[in-house]
Parts: C-alpha cells; structure tokens; sequence
C-alpha cells in the first residue's frame, strides 16, 4: 500500500504525474507456492500460498473439473477497486496437477467478459453431457455505491466444452438484484433440476432498495435451458441458501441467514408447500442475533443422529455508531415443532471487527472432520475480524476454538476437503485483502 | 466508502476562467474563450490515480459554456466527459445569477460502467471586486446507463448524488493572481490561480482524509 508522504505528494502533483505507478492493490504479501509450517491446535499443516493471478479471491468451488481423479480449484475474483469504478471480476480454474504444490491456472472467465463481482458458484454437469460445468452468481452492493457503475446483479453458468468454457447467462449483466450462491434443485417436481438464487438489494444512499427474493428460473426440455424469466417463491432469505428437509416431510425446504432483507430475522427457514401453487411459509429460527451472513444445517451435528443448524452472524461492535448485537458463531437446535424459534447455543462470541463501518464480523464458515475423530468440526473466517479460526469438537456440542490465521483479512471460502487424497482433511482459504488462497495440508499430528 | 463516492462524483475538475473547480457557474473572472490542459491525480486509499485532461470555456456577458475530457489511469482506464453551461439572469457588479445545468459521461471498462447523469442547479456569485462567494447547487438531477443490459437504465437521481455535486467558494483576487477556498461536495478546497489575460495556471487541491485530488492546468485566453 501507499502511504501519503510528502515526497509522494510532490511526485504526483508535478506534470509528470501521469508516468507515476498506479496501486499495488494487487500484491500479495506470499510468494507465490511459498510453502510454510503452521500449527494450530494439536494440528500441523504445510501452509501453500497460491498468489499468481490471484486478484481480490472470495469464493471458489472444488471438484474434479478436468476428470484427472484430483481436486481443482475454481476460484471467484472480485479484482480490486481502483478507480471509480467496480472491476470486471474473473473466474480462474486451478487445476491440480500430480503433487498437491502443483497447480496449473486457466481462466475460465475472463475480463473481458464484464462479469463484475462473481460471487459463490456451485460444480454441476447443467447440461448433461458428461461434465463439470460451474454456475455462478454475480454482483454486489457495491456497484450500488458507485454511482458510475450500474447495479451489476448476474446469474451464468459456464459450459465445459473440449477446447474452451462457454458463458451462458441466466440473468444479463445489470440486474438491480444481486445473487451470491445459485443452487441446483427441481423446485416444481418436473425431475429437472431448476436454479433457484437469492436476488438481494440493499438500501444505499443512491436510493437502493433493501429486498431479498427467493428466484427460480426453471430448466426446460433441452438440457441447459432455463426459463428467461424468473418465477419468484417468496420474499426474503440471504446471499447463501440451502436446501435442507427442515419438516421431514420428504420435501426440500430452504434454510438461509439473512442480511439485507431487513424484516429483523437473523435465521429463517421457508417450508416448501410441496405444491406449485402455494406459497413457501417463513419461519424464523432466530431473531436475535442481528444480520448474519451464513446459516448451514449439519446432520448429525453432534453425534446424537439430530441435526442442527450452525449460523454466523455479521456484525460490527467496533465501529463509531456499533450494531447491538455481539459478533458470534452458534449452534441452534430444532424443538419439536421447527416452526417455532430454535434453541440457541452460542459457540464463540469472541469477535472484534475493525472500526471501519463497512466491514463486519465474523464471515462464512465451514464444516467438516477436521481432526478425523468422527465428529463434526467448523472452518470460520472473521472477515472484517482478521482472523481465522477452526472449532475442534471435543465432546458432543462442545467446541475448542483454534487460532489458524491472525492477520487474514476478509478471508474468504473456508473449505474443508482432502485435497491430496491422502485420507486427511485438509483446509482452503482465501484472503481477498492479500491476493492469496493458502492450502493447509494437514500433516501427521505431533 | 462515503468520502471514496463523494470523491467519485467530484473527479473531474475544471480548469478556466471560471473559479469553480468542476462546475458551471455564472462567476466570470475573464471573458472570451479558453483552452486549457493539464495533469493531475486523485489520491485514494489504496494509491494515487494520475490523470490527464483538456477542455474549452466560453464566457460571455451572460453565457457561459464549458467542456472537457479527463481521463484516469487506473487499472482500467476510465474517463469522464463534462458539459456544462451557466446563463446570468441577474448580471451587474454586485450580483450574478441564474440556472446552471451539467451532463457528465462516464466510460469505463465495460458497458455497465457508461453512465450520464445530468443535473439542472443555481449559480449565483455576489461581492466586491476583489473578494467575491460564488456558490452552484445541484437541484434536480437524472442518471442514465445507455449501455449494456441495465434492469433499471433511466432514473432520477437520489438526493446525495444530486446535491454532493455542489460548490461553495470565497475568493480573493489581487493583480493577476486569484486565490479561492471553498467546498467541493464535501471536500474542502483550496486553489489558486495566475491569469494575465492571455495565458492561465491553476492549481487546485481538493482533500479529505486520505483522499484527495490535485490538479495543475495550463489555459490559453484566445
């Protein structure tokens, strides 16, 4: 980063400014495929930082993209805001070559392509032909508060073919909605798989909205096809949805946190009516917590055959004008009528977001086996927290908070996966602030 | 983020007879026609963006007329397009006022950064022969993204991106030299200005915090 010296004020104000370097927004502090040895807990990793192309990385998906039998990378990136306007984001698909250091980068979508802010994205064959495809959700707030830049919402997916990846939209470019995370479910019972994405807006200064709507572009007969215009389910739910059986009634059911629908739910579930022309009920899990960024339901959560629902919320008790409601991560737990508000049981509440009022903690998580003792541990970023943590399960529902990161800000994915196939779980995390995503191998512990 | 779109609204300064930085207004500080260029940078948070820019003035008794082209070295470059123009109704030695409009272009990386907005305000500039306040505010103002497939390309703007495009300024000429402070949106200003009647050099900085612009400009009076 610059700093504002006087010795860099007279450079710029003279005429030979133009010739003055730009940012170096798009650095990394990591060497690219640095390696580093990082204990966390009773836990060892050897620590990869993949730096190369890597420009503000927030999101990414992982399957086996090139059908070799390992893992890649699909990687989403934001850019970095320069200028006055939001960058064209991009796509990179790191493909893992025959060591877990080796990774091969291609673009999947480029900037050339004016896609801004892609967002969460879900591997899936959509057409059927034999492979993975990705599809993928674009646009955010802040091209709300760039005045210069339209509202910037998207929906696409890109096509394996042979020789390239081919974008096909879903929702062109310019949407006044948002969308962070599309899903892949046959919401109208037609045994086709629909796309159903959360449109959000929030209520900016330059006379946004705030809303949340709950879309579903229905996939037609030709596979890859999907309906141009959406059928709307219901109002509400947030960026990163999922579908879970929530009333056991055989029947997909959405759960979500929300964040920008501002109707004072922190967690809310819609019971599918299991007919199409009925509406989806809302129910609140949780009212209490504020706005929250991620809700996801585990089975089995803690070895009792019940599933729970863990949610992180997005606070800011830092900032001059603070929310009320602290930072934390929890656990809720059904009673026996899943309509009614779930029990509650907090798991880290140790938060502190930097002062600056856009940012908010903590942020996305994930689970998984982390320590492979059979039980359910948690992955979490504290995103406007520079942290990042991990929750090891040590008994049923109790948890031991590990520090794995303590200067990763805006750390973004947090995935859990045997990367290396090795039979060990290993962890993915980016950071958008340093340009980098770090692969934990877990190595034997101590 | 506030201060970054204040900055972002504001980043096209003017350079010319006119002692306002990036609007038309019905203060006149020499009449005729000027041509002018000039570098400059906006410094933001995350690093300084150079710049370059040239533009033409009219003044004349009532009208005034204004265009220029500034465009910004960022990762993707981004340019900005401005026409503006000002008629004193009320024109003698004491008072100056009367309607102002400005239209700014916006073209960026892709169609979804082409924006025009347009802005419809009052000008107005009073005092003495040697200290004078000039003030232009926006009042009504309309956006339009004729690029790309934008949901919504045609709306009117909201009351801050109308209203930040505002200046407020106090000036102070002596000889051939003017010095004026002021506001620019929410930016406070400070310029000063060389002007013998032929030629013009003006350096203007408009700072907040971190983020600041700075502009020197040379202009010819033809």
């Amino acid at each position: 980063m610059h700093t504002f010296s006087p010795v860099l004020l007279r450079r710029i104000a003279l005429p030979a400014s133009f010739l003055v370097a730009c940012t170096t927004i798009d650095k990394s502090p990591f060497e690219h495929l640095q390696i580093d040895e990082v204990q966390s807990g009773n836990l060892r990793f050897e620590r990869l930082a993949i730096t190369d192309s890597i420009v503000g990385p927030a999101f990414a998906s992982i399957a086996d993209f090139d059908a070799d039998g390992r893992l890649d990378v699909a990687v989403s990136l934001f850019g970095k805001v320069d200028g006055f306007q939001i960058p064209d984001g991009q796509v990179l698909l790191l493909e893992q070559g025959e060591r877990w250091t080796e990774w091969n980068a291609k673009p999947l979508l480029g900037t050339d392509q004016h896609q801004k802010w892609p967002n969460g994205s879900e591997a899936h064959d959509m057409d059927q032909d034999g492979d993975l495809d990705l599809i993928v959700g674009g646009g955010f707030l802040t091209c709300q508060l760039f005045p210069w830049t339209a509202p910037c919402g998207s929906v696409f997916w890109l096509e394996q073919t042979e020789s390239d990846w081919v974008m096909h939209d879903i929702v062109k470019p310019g949407s006044d909605l948002f969308f962070h995370h599309p899903l892949l479910l046959d919401v109208n019972g037609d045994e086709r798989e629909d796309i159903l994405v959360v449109g959000e807006s929030f209520r900016g200064p330059f006379g946004s909205q705030s809303h949340a709507e709950v879309r579903v572009y229905l996939a037609q007969d030709a596979p890859g096809t999907f309906a141009t215009e959406p059928t709307v389910l219901a109002e509400g739910l947030g960026s990163l949805p999922q579908a879970w059986d929530v009333d056991a009634d055989g029947d997909m059911d959405l759960v979500s946190a929300e964040y920008f629908y501002e109707q004072d739910a922190s967690y809310v579930w819609l019971e599918n009516p299991g007919k199409n022309d009925a509406d989806w009920k809302r129910h609140v899990i949780n009212d209490q917590s504020g706005p929250a960024i991620q809700f996801e339901m585990v089975p089995n959560a803690f070895g009792d055959g019940i599933a729970r629902g863990f949610g992180s919320n997005h606070t800011n008790t830092e900032k001059s004008n603070p929310d009320l409601e602290a930072s934390q991560l929890a656990v809720f737990t059904p009673g026996e009528d899943p309509t009614q508000p779930w029990d509650e049981t907090i798991i880290d509440s140790d938060f502190a977001s930097i002062p600056d009022p856009n940012s908010h903690a903590p942020g996305v998580f994930g689970t998984g086996d982390i320590d492979g003792d059979g039980d359910v541990d948690l992955l979490l970023s504290g995103d406007g927290d520079p942290v990042v943590k991990w929750y090891e399960q040590t008994a049923p529902g109790e948890f031991q908070v590990h520090i794995l990161e303590d200067n990763f800000p805006q750390a973004g994915v947090t995935r859990i996966v045997d990367i290396d196939q090795d039979g060990r779980m290993d962890l993915l995390v980016t950071s958008y602030d340093h340009n980098v995503l770090m692969v934990y191998r877990q190595l034997d512990a101590e | 983020m506030m201060t970054l779109t204040a900055l972002a609204l504001l980043s096209a300064p003017q350079a010319h007879a006119s002692p306002t930085i990036n609007l038309a207004s019905v203060a006149s500080d020499s009449e005729g026609v000027t041509l002018y260029a000039g570098s400059g940078a906006a410094l933001l948070q995350l690093g300084p963006l150079p710049a370059g820019r040239f533009g033409v003035e009219y003044q004349g008794d009532r009208l005034q007329i204004t265009a220029s082209s500034t465009t910004y070295v960022a990762s993707s470059p981004e340019t900005f397009n401005l026409l503006g123009g000002s008629w004193a109704l009320v024109d003698n030695e004491r008072w100056r006022f009367g309607p102002v409009f400005n239209l700014a272009e916006h073209r960026g990386s892709s169609p979804l950064d082409h924006r025009i907005s347009g802005r419809l305000g009052l000008s107005v500039d009073t005092g003495s022969e040697r200290v004078r306040f000039d003030a232009t505010l926006s009042m009504f103002g309309f956006g339009w993204h004729p690029s790309g497939d934008v949901e919504t390309p045609f709306y009117t703007l909201a009351g801050l991106d109308t209203g930040v495009v505002s200046e407020l300024g106090v000036r102070k000429t002596w000889g051939d030299h003017r010095a004026r402070v002021g506001l620019f949106g929410i930016l406070p200003t400070f310029g000063y200005a060389w002007d013998n009647e032929e030629w013009l050099l003006r350096a203007d900085v408009a700072t907040i915090g971190a983020r600041s612009l700075i502009w020197l400009q040379a202009g010819w009076h033809i």
